[in-house]
């Protein structure tokens, strides 16, 4: 993972951690009860519910969680008998190829599987009418066309999209572990996550204190290659992923925004696709950098 | 006069059957190169695109395997 989509080791090393911990608690499911019986209207007859599987699941999986997320959508499709069919990103496919090769010692041929490809395979696949249920997690632009070729043929679908996730930091808390805390979660993985905070909402009173602290800790942050010890930050993901972050950026000070911390792109004598840790001031809700 | 309409029933229908023809002639094993962000010189990588044939395969594959699997819940979804 971190060779492939840039987060650090012990990025990844929580990742992985994170994602058999949810496999466990997935797994204490097969013991759940999987209906349930109803009153019926009709005397001598009963009704009930019971869960089946769909069939054939297809997951497609975004870049950057791609141990976790393949894995959050496997361990419930086999559990309740279902076949699964994973694409993971075309950057960061390794960690599901490991996943089949693992698989394909334990499981039936064709249980879990994996197709890699971009998004025109994607695309095929949603579309196959043998595709019964479709399990996306990635962009709100992808997410929909997801959506809408799946549902052509009736197949079931669950989005999980992006996120543009708030806080709003008030008088009443104490500020540093506020600030700790916003650091942390804005700026893990590069703050690649749909989960990221992203943007801070501050009381009047507290701002010129809560810009000052961020960008003091951004500063503090020093991006690197993820796989050395005791690397911060790594890399954005790719090549791309850098110019949508350093053009977001440019367009929120053309709106007016102001920079506090980073705002840069890093040379390095390797040409990583590193980025200062960038903290923007003076930004309005109408503008794109909070919309996006 | 109902002509085109069946044209364009015909080719909404055939839609995800051109496009897998598509990846057949155009897109058959492209190959990936994965190259490590931090260094991007270094291919960590190399991984080749699935064909349309081969996809059909696994989808076969699956339908079968679910069909068939002796896993929790497994029945006939066609039942």
């Amino acid at each position: 993972m971190t060779k492939e989509m840039g987060k650090t080791l012990g990025e990844s090393k929580g990742e992985i951690a994170k994602a058999v911990g949810e496999g466990r608690a997935t797994a204490d499911r097969a013991g759940a009860p999987i209906g349930e019986v109803l009153p019926s209207q009709i005397a001598g007859t009963i009704s009930y519910t019971f869960r089946r599987p769909r069939g054939v699941v297809l997951g497609i999986n975004p870049w950057n969680f791609p141990f976790s997320t393949p894995l959050r959508k496997a361990i419930p499709a086999l559990l309740y008998g279902n076949a699964i069919i994973q694409k993971p990103a075309t950057i960061s496919p390794g960690p599901l190829l490991m996943m089949r090769d693992i698989a394909s010692d334990f499981f039936p041929k064709g249980l879990f599987d994996v197709v890699v490809g971009g998004g025109a395979i994607g695309q095929s696949l949603c579309e196959h009418q043998d595709i019964n249920a479709v399990s996306f997690t990635g962009s709100v632009n992808v997410g929909r066309k997801v959506a809408i070729a799946a549902v052509s043929h009736f197949a079931e679908v669950s989005l999980e999209l992006g996120g543009k996730n708030p806080v709003i930091v008030n008088d009443s808390l104490n500020l540093d572990a506020a600030l700790d805390q916003i650091t942390a979660a804005g700026f893990a993985v590069c703050g690649q996550r749909c989960t990221a905070i992203s943007r801070v909402i501050v009381h009047k009173d507290l701002e010129t204190q809560v810009i000052e602290g961020l960008a003091k800790r951004a500063n503090a942050i020093i991006p690197s290659d993820g796989t050395k010890d005791g690397a911060q930050m790594g890399p954005l993901s790719s090549d791309a992923q850098l110019h949508d972050v350093s053009s977001f950026v440019e367009r929120a000070i053309n709106e007016g925004a102001k920079i506090a911390a980073g705002g840069t792109k890093i040379n390095s004598d390797i040409g990583g696709f590193f980025y200062s840790p960038t903290i923007l001031s003076g930004v309005t809700r109408n503008m794109e950098i909070a919309r996006n | 006069m109902e002509m085109p309409f069946v044209k364009l029933q015909i080719l909404i229908n055939l839609t995800p059957h051109l496009r897998l023809l598509n990846l057949i002639t155009t897109e058959k094993h492209m190959s990936i190169e994965i190259k490590n962000p931090a260094n991007p010189k270094e291919t960590v990588a190399y991984h080749s695109e699935n064909t349309a044939e081969e996809i059909d395969t696994i989808i076969t594959n699956a339908k079968s395997a679910q069909k068939n699997g002796p896993l929790f819940l497994s029945q006939n979804v066609d039942a």
